[in-house]
């Protein structure tokens, strides 16, 4: 059954098993993006609760112009977003330049982060701020893409491919100096 | 293989079970919250504006039920000749 089947027989009928039908295919994609934006377990749990209701609530305005799963993933990204700026705990997410910005950035391929061990990749994205491995993880983890995430966050492309690339190039550096003797 | 791909996986994996069933009952009970006062709010609203309408001086605009709309007397036993007896 399509996702705009389920979603008109729910304003139609509200009945519980459109309700479930949908939770149960969202709901863990919908966490997971709540981690990748707030990396606390019981934050990204409120916040799935917090997007479900929401998600719910304003079913009546979804008039299927785009996927089903493109509208929930936007309302997850700007809840989050919303939160985080309440927060203020990640100012930097949104700055639009760094505050040191290097002379001279190494362009790292994608395939060095993607080859990394998964213990490896998480002790790099601990060593990270939090804003940083936000960003890195809406673009490799969620495979969000930069033109969407540039408009989440209020910045240019451009902006957003500037800062990517210093994150990678930290990253790979965070890697070498940890890993590189060991290999 | 890419290992941003299997933390998403591990994300999702450790969102399952009771843990999902949790938030799920959660949302239910807040979306029945908000359905009930929805409802309230349909039934009492036209009400409760006309009430506070009137305190204000206006004209009341909901009609309250009325039995007798047009004050005609009832007709009694013996006044209609249609009928057979």
């Amino acid at each position: 059954m399509e996702d705009m089947d389920i979603v008109l027989a729910y304003r139609k009928h509200q009945h519980a098993t459109c309700f479930r039908l949908l939770y149960e295919r969202y709901a863990a994609k919908v966490y997971s993006k709540a981690m990748t934006m707030l990396h606390k377990e019981s934050e990204a749990e409120d916040a799935t609760q917090e997007i479900f209701t929401k998600i719910f609530l304003s079913l009546g305005k979804f008039e299927g112009q785009a996927k089903f799963s493109t509208w929930v993933y936007s309302i997850t990204y700007n809840l989050c977003i919303d939160k985080i700026r309440r927060s203020r705990r990640s100012r930097e997410l949104f700055a639009t330049e760094m505050e040191d910005p290097p002379d001279t950035i190494e362009e790292v391929p994608d395939e060095a982060l993607m080859s990394m061990q998964l213990s490896e990749l998480r002790y790099v994205l601990s060593q990270l701020t939090e804003s940083e491995r936000t960003l890195l993880l809406m673009k490799y983890k969620d495979g969000v893409k930069i033109k969407t995430i540039a408009s989440l966050l209020g910045k240019t492309e451009s902006a957003v491919k500037m800062q990517l690339k210093r994150v990678k190039e930290k990253s790979k550096r965070i890697h070498d100096r940890q890993f590189a003797s060991v290999t | 293989m890419n290992n941003f791909l299997a933390l998403r996986d591990e994300d999702i994996a450790s969102f399952t079970g009771e843990r999902q069933a949790v938030v799920r009952r959660k949302v239910e009970r807040e979306l029945r919250t908000a359905e009930f006062i929805a409802s309230v709010v349909e039934l009492f609203g036209p009400v409760m504006a006309d009430t506070l309408n009137v305190m204000g001086g206006g004209e009341p605009m909901v009609d309250l039920d009325d039995d007798d709309p047009f004050n005609d007397e009832p007709l009694g036993p013996g006044t209609n000749r249609d009928i057979i007896r």
